[in-house]
């Protein structure tokens, strides 16, 4: 238990460490000279060694919680996502090593902040391994596709810097309207983890029971204050005020966080918009994405993906079917995470092909690399918790 | 700027098509069409897992039924579509043959010229080939600069040719073979998936054995025999086991966890069949097969993949008592396996009538679920010393006799058995699939992690220079390894053709062409 405290320790300082890199990195990059992609100020060097330190820190949380638990710590959703997030500022680091390039560390940082916090909402209790998980060829298979991905998402960091950067903000298009998405998104991610700490804290939430589509007493423990019940639900404990009753087939719980987290990210966005900010998030983004030039922009993401994909191949699929090979005896069964990964390697590949085309790189080529981000934490977060497969963790 | 990618080699598909051959060929080779079959490909594996397929949905219903019930008129529509089988449809294994025969042609139509242009390459360009690449400079030099120049390439491991007035630099050429080394690798894959199809190349059979049970495998045609010699199954213990300990409170909200399911086993080879019809067998190997560790034997692998969670009975051994005397006759056992008809327990015998291995009532008739015996019940028949027949129906909980009967009958014990199921397998396409999946990694790692990069200089008069830079990845990282060694030597900086262009304002977009 003790290894596990530290463990858990070091992980917050790692993420406090990763916070102060994105600040200086913020600094760095709002200092920075316009031209030729230099930059004269020391911010960015310090932010760089930050993040180093904080990775390193993380490392010391991976190695004391896999001493603590008896087995590679990846093997929940918590320790992926919190492995997946600290392979993202490895990938950083290591592109951040060719290109040295601060406007990266900007956009990729807050990106990994997000995933690690994003991962300490899910429950880290320490549980058994079952014996399916327990082989050699899960640490294998897990960390390499995890620093694959990891690896990859820096794309999405180059590719909005991308898009960031050529879109024009004065006129209604396609690429604009989206990427205000894009930032939407990642506002209800932010508002899914700020209301479940809102709410674990002042412990709102409660249990229902119901009869289920089969028949069966099923209870449902909320942890957000219940917008949504199960029709027939008895309350168990808390309150339920005004939830709404909804039939049994669809999952309440599940649509409850979502709607909360939707909630959230409405209430952070408008904040931005209208009363911080004042203009539209892109907008707000773009003089600091200007600070790259489009062909850097541009070849940082090709380079991700082309240092990220053998990796993810490595590891998501070959080391996967290996395994899958041993474990259930058929190297490929076409499980819905299975074909998800097969969709990412297929995303990235098309991504590939598509520039050996004439004419059909930039900004297509840098929503592909927003698309296969979105695919990857798809299949992290979708796959996962809401079409369960045998690879669910759940 | 002009299409350098193959130095401008003349390419089959790019041929105005005569014939439909051509046509064809044309089709395939297009990395248009390429697009289009991985894009589909994408969509279609993204439907197959809206709902699950039907090896996944539960068995006790009928696929028709499952789908709609489930998940009411839109798995009407899935199932009606055929899409609870979508991977083994025809249109998809369409897509991938199309994209197999795409990935042949393309690598074709795109390897020969590509080989041919590298391998003859001339060090001296012409202006034209040179103004055609990405990267150009133009200025003053002087053959002395070139000479350093190029010694200072090589520094870089660049191989540097001079011919007269002109330098050729080239670093990583074979990363160029990558696409076609993948390539040709996923094609061996998928031959090999596709040999899968052909039930000669591979045997599959589930064998449910029982503990001190040996069964013919019939994956091997019955050459091999495996005894299933004790079945282990361990679960996490917080309480008595100190490294599970930190487990407790895990194991507490989700019940029992299993830690281990492992089948000792012993091997055996039939040599013979005795006079009685039974297999002469000759022991050939012993161990285990536990969850992610199969054993292995010849081609064949025995994995533990299920095990039966209620034991079954091997043996059941009885008392009959006497109620008036008190006396006890027995015990006798009767081998489920292998039982008897009568038990002669001195003065009274007892008539083994019916066994039920697997005891029900159904339709108010006794019956059996199962041949396994897991809930045995027999009928006996009770001779008894006064010459009368009692009779009983005797099982687990269950003592059905006649209130009048002078003997009564009483379990003295059972002799239990675990039962594996293993699954035998072997497949001979794996090979096929190990070689093309090497190829395609060997491939992927050539191709992306070793870009190609060129220099040209030529030299025209006493001091006009050209510099010119090709590499098929990285421009900008081709750049900064050149660039400040070409200020080093004096020679002209180059300049990147194909940037994206500098925007003079907000609303224009540019995209360049690539080549
Ligand atoms: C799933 C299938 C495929 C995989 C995994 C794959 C993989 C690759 C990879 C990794 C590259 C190197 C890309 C780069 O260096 O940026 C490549 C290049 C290429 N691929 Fe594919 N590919 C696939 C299907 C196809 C298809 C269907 C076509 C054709 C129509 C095609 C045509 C090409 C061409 C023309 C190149 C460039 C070759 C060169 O640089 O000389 N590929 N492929």
């Amino acid at each position: 238990m003790e290894w596990i405290q530290w463990s858990s320790r070091l992980l917050f300082i790692a993420f406090i460490l990763y916070a102060v890199a994105t600040v200086l990195f913020t600094i760095a990059v709002s200092g920075m000279r316009k031209d030729r992609n230099v930059n004269r100020i020391a911010y960015g060097k310090y932010a760089f060694m930050l993040a180093v330190i904080g990775f390193i820190a993380q490392m010391g949380y991976f190695i004391l919680r896999w001493v603590g638990v008896g087995y590679a710590p990846v093997s929940n959703l918590y320790e992926y996502t919190t492995f997946f997030g600290m392979m993202m500022v490895l990938g950083f680091l290591v592109v951040y090593g060719i290109y040295k390039n601060d406007v990266l560390g900007l956009f990729a940082m807050p990106v990994a902040l997000l995933v690690i916090a994003f991962a300490s909402m899910f429950s880290s209790e320490v549980a058994p391994l079952i014996p399916a998980l327990n082989s050699v060829w899960l640490k294998i298979h897990v960390t390499t596709a995890a620093l694959g991905q990891g690896i990859l998402a820096i794309s999405f960091a180059s590719g909005l810097i991308f898009l960031l950067n050529e879109t024009s903000m004065r006129e209604q298009s396609k690429s604009r309207t989206w990427l205000e998405v894009t930032m939407f998104v990642l506002m209800c991610t932010l508002g899914f983890i700020l209301v479940s700490m809102l709410f674990k804290a002042i412990g709102a939430g409660g249990v229902v029971e119901f009869t289920n589509d089969r028949g069966t007493q099923e209870s449902y423990e909320y942890f957000m204050p219940m917008l949504f019940v199960p029709e027939g639900a008895q309350l168990v404990s808390g309150a339920s005020g005004l939830s709404l009753e909804l039939p049994t087939f669809i999952n309440t719980l599940k649509l409850n966080t979502l709607i909360w987290s939707v909630i959230a990210g409405v209430v952070i966005y408008v904040l931005l918009r209208f009363v911080i900010l004042r203009k539209r998030v892109a907008e707000a983004l773009q003089p600091l994405a200007k600070k790259v030039d489009l062909d850097l922009a541009d070849e940082i993401s090709y380079r991700s993906i082309a240092i990220g994909l053998p990796v993810f191949i490595l590891g998501g699929l070959i080391f996967a079917m290996i395994w899958a090979q041993i474990a259930w005896n058929r190297f490929w069964g076409w499980d819905p995470k299975e074909v998800w990964a097969l969709i990412t390697m297929l995303i990235y590949i098309y991504y590939l092909h598509m520039r050996i085309q004439r004419g059909w790189t930039g900004t297509k080529a840098a929503w592909l690399c927003v698309g296969g981000f979105a695919v990857i934490m798809f299949n992290l977060v979708f796959v996962n918790l809401v079409i369960a497969g045998l690879h669910s963790y759940a | 700027m002009l299409d350098m990618k193959y130095d401008g080699a003349d390419l089959r598909s790019k041929r105005r098509p005569r014939s439909w051959i051509d046509r064809v060929w044309s089709f395939f080779a297009s990395v248009k069409v390429g697009l289009w079959l991985i894009g589909l490909i994408i969509v279609g594996s993204a439907i197959g897992t809206i709902f699950p397929q039907e090896m996944y949905i539960p068995q006790q219903l009928p696929a028709s039924q499952y789908y709609t019930d489930e998940y009411g008129t839109p798995g009407t529509i899935y199932y009606t579509l055929g899409f609870h089988n979508l991977y083994t449809s025809w249109w998809y294994i369409t897509l991938i043959v199309m994209l197999t025969l795409s990935l042949i042609v393309v690598s074709i139509d795109r390897f020969f010229p590509l080989y041919k242009a590298l391998k003859n390459q001339p060090v001296r360009r012409t202006d034209r080939f040179m103004r055609g690449q990405r990267l150009i400079g133009e200025g003053k030099g002087s053959d002395e600069q070139i000479d350093a120049f190029g010694d200072a390439l090589k520094a870089k491991r660049y191989q540097v040719k001079r011919d007269g007035d002109a330098l050729l630099a080239e670093k990583y050429r074979f990363g160029r073979w990558g696409p076609y080394v993948n390539h040709i690798g996923l094609v061996i894959f998928f031959i090999g998936a596709m040999l899968r199809v052909f039930p000669a190349f591979h045997t599959d059979t589930l064998e449910w054995v029982r503990e001190g049970d040996t069964v013919p495998l019939e994956a091997t045609d019955d050459e091999y025999y495996l005894r299933n010699d004790q079945f282990i199954l361990e679960m996490y213990d917080p309480e008595n086991n100190a490294e599970d300990a930190k487990f407790a409170e895990a194991i507490e909200k989700a019940g029992a966890v299993p830690k281990n399911y492992e089948t000792e086993l012993t091997l055996f080879k039939k040599t013979g069949t005795n006079e009685d019809g039974s297999p002469q067998l000759e022991e050939v190997d012993t161990g285990s097969t536990k969850v992610n560790h199969p054993f292995k034997f010849e081609k064949y692998e025995v994995y533990q993949e299920q095990y039966s969670s209620r034991p079954e009975f091997l043996s059941m051994s009885f008392n009959v008592a006497d109620k008036e005397t008190g006396d006890v006759y027995g015990p006798f056992t009767v081998d489920l396996t292998n039982p008897e008809t009568t038990y002669d327990l001195g003065d009274v015998t007892v008539k083994l009538n019916d066994l039920y291995p697997d005891f029900e009532v159904k339709d108010g008739q006794p019956n059996t679920k199962s041949p396994r015996a897991l809930n045995p019940a027999f009928f006996m028949a009770i001779d008894t010393p006064d010459g009368t027949t009692e009779s009983n129906l005797i099982g687990i909980r269950l003592n059905v006799a006649d209130e009048e009967n002078r003997y009564a009958v009483q379990f003295a014990g059972t002799e239990m058995a675990s039962t594996s199921g293993l699954r035998v397998k072997s497949d001979s396409t794996y090979p096929v699939l190990i070689v093309g999946g090497i190829i395609f990694m060997v491939g992927i790692v050539m191709g992306m992690y070793w870009p190609h990069r060129r220099i040209w200089i030529r030299r025209h008069g006493e001091t006009d220079v050209l510099v010119a830079g090709f590499t098929n990845k990285n421009p900008s990282s081709l750049n900064r390894e050149i660039t400040p060694l070409l200020e080093k030597h004096g020679l002209p900086i180059w300049e990147d053709q194909a940037r994206f262009e500098k925007k003079t304002d907000d609303n224009s977009t540019n995209e360049r062409g690539e080549s």
